[in-house]
């Protein structure tokens, strides 16, 4: 946090930073003076209390990349660039996916897409093809979502999906736009920061969202997300 | 070092502390959004924005249960409410901003005991209040206080420099 050390004069008076701390904090209290001792028990609506299941899952899944980025720090960026012949793309493809992702703030970009589904309930997918030297040690199924951590070889790899109403994908990079890319004929977007390969696809037939986020090469990353099936 | 991924996510802690704002304030947050809004959905609408609000500065939050967090679930709690107001009466926050933004409650008659410039800052309006409170009491930069409050930096940093001139103004005795 920044703080502006500046001291700011009114009325003859010179206050400090402190100063207006100290009466800010006090009038932030003050506003909750006249709060009754027993508050009413609010009682949100179903819709509402799955709003925050979502929002629950963001935050976890936030958590963990941010933790995942940080792990795999030092993995070489150009990674990327090697890769850069596999991927293929076009413009129709990219267009219905950049249709999908919503918002963009500052240098980070959250990608979503929330539409009406009438796809009904998200079916159960799996990786066909896990890297070599790597397991699954954890997997987390709720409703309309799944995150299975693959590990082994010093390596780690995450993939996920969402599906159904306000499907949530990656939460946050700061690597851009990404390259479009696709999965299985479907489209998608790859990126690189801080030695994560993340790749995002979406199938919206079904109205899924799925995630892969690890460590290993792009060329690993993305076999092993053209070997996902449902089952 | 994947390892050290794979417990910090374990945390528990850690992945609570969304779930512990929410439970441990939620009837607040609903209680303040019934002073504001008439009906269920725009109260529903305005705690999930403040839901979203607070999930980005989680991370800031050093004690859920403290009294600094319940103020901030307030204070922002209270904004989303004044957003979903304004939208409902079709205000743009371009114009909101220009016309320095309606109250919607009365700012409340401060007590004799406090000094002078605690005063001056809880006889101004909410909206002022409230940027001058994430500014000084909670430390947010105009970026942070803009993703708070869902305004952007530029408009926060326009409501943070009127909140001075009105409190400067107020000191002086000018209002």
């Amino acid at each position: 946090m920044n703080r502006d050390r500046t001291e700011w004069a009114a009325c003859g008076k010179t206050y400090s930073f402190a100063d207006l701390a100290q009466a800010c904090e006090a009038a932030a209290s003050a506003s909750l003076s006249d709060l009754p001792d027993i508050l009413p028990a609010a009682e949100p609506s179903e819709a509402f209390s799955k709003r925050v299941e979502r929002l629950h899952r963001k935050y976890l899944r936030g958590l963990r990349l941010a933790q995942f980025g940080r792990a795999a720090a030092g993995i070489a960026l150009a990674l990327l660039l090697t890769f850069s012949a596999v991927i293929t793309a076009n413009a129709q493809a990219r267009n219905a996916f950049l249709a999908w992702w919503q918002r963009t703030s500052g240098s980070s970009v959250a990608y979503w897409y929330g539409r009406e589904s009438d796809a009904g309930k998200t079916g159960s997918y799996q990786l066909s093809l896990v890297p070599e030297g790597m397991q699954a040690v954890r997997r987390t199924e709720s409703e309309g979502f799944s995150s299975t951590v693959y590990e082994g070889s010093g390596h780690l790899l995450v993939f996920e999906y969402s599906g159904g109403e306000e499907a949530g994908a990656f939460e946050v990079f700061e690597a851009g736009e990404g390259i479009p890319v696709e999965v299985g004929g479907l489209p998608g977007r790859l990126f690189a920061e801080n030695g994560r390969i993340s790749l995002i696809w979406m199938d919206e037939a079904a109205s899924v969202v799925f995630t892969i986020s690890s460590d290993l090469d792009v060329q690993t990353v993305l076999q092993a997300a053209e070997s996902v099936k449902g089952y | 070092m994947l390892q050290v991924y794979l417990s910090l996510l374990d945390t528990q802690a850690e992945k609570d502390k969304f779930i512990q704002v929410y439970e441990a304030y939620r009837d607040l947050m609903f209680y303040i959004a019934r002073r504001y809004l008439a009906g269920d959905a725009d109260r529903e609408i305005a705690v999930d924005g403040a839901l979203h609000a607070l999930l980005g500065v989680l991370e800031s939050l050093d004690d859920p249960f403290s009294t600094k967090t319940k103020n901030l679930v307030a204070l922002i709690t209270r904004n989303k409410c004044i957003d979903v107001l304004r939208r409902r009466g079709g205000a743009s926050e371009e114009s909101w901003e220009e016309s320095g933004g309606e109250e919607t409650l009365p700012a409340k008659a401060p007590d004799a005991a406090a000094d002078d410039l605690s005063l001056a800052i809880r006889s101004l309006r909410e909206t002022s209040q409230d940027v001058l409170i994430l500014r000084y009491y909670y430390g947010y930069s105009a970026a942070e206080i803009g993703k708070i409050l869902g305004i952007g930096r530029d408009a926060a940093r326009k409501r943070l420099e009127r909140a001075k001139k009105e409190l400067k103004e107020m000191l002086e005795g000018d209002v």
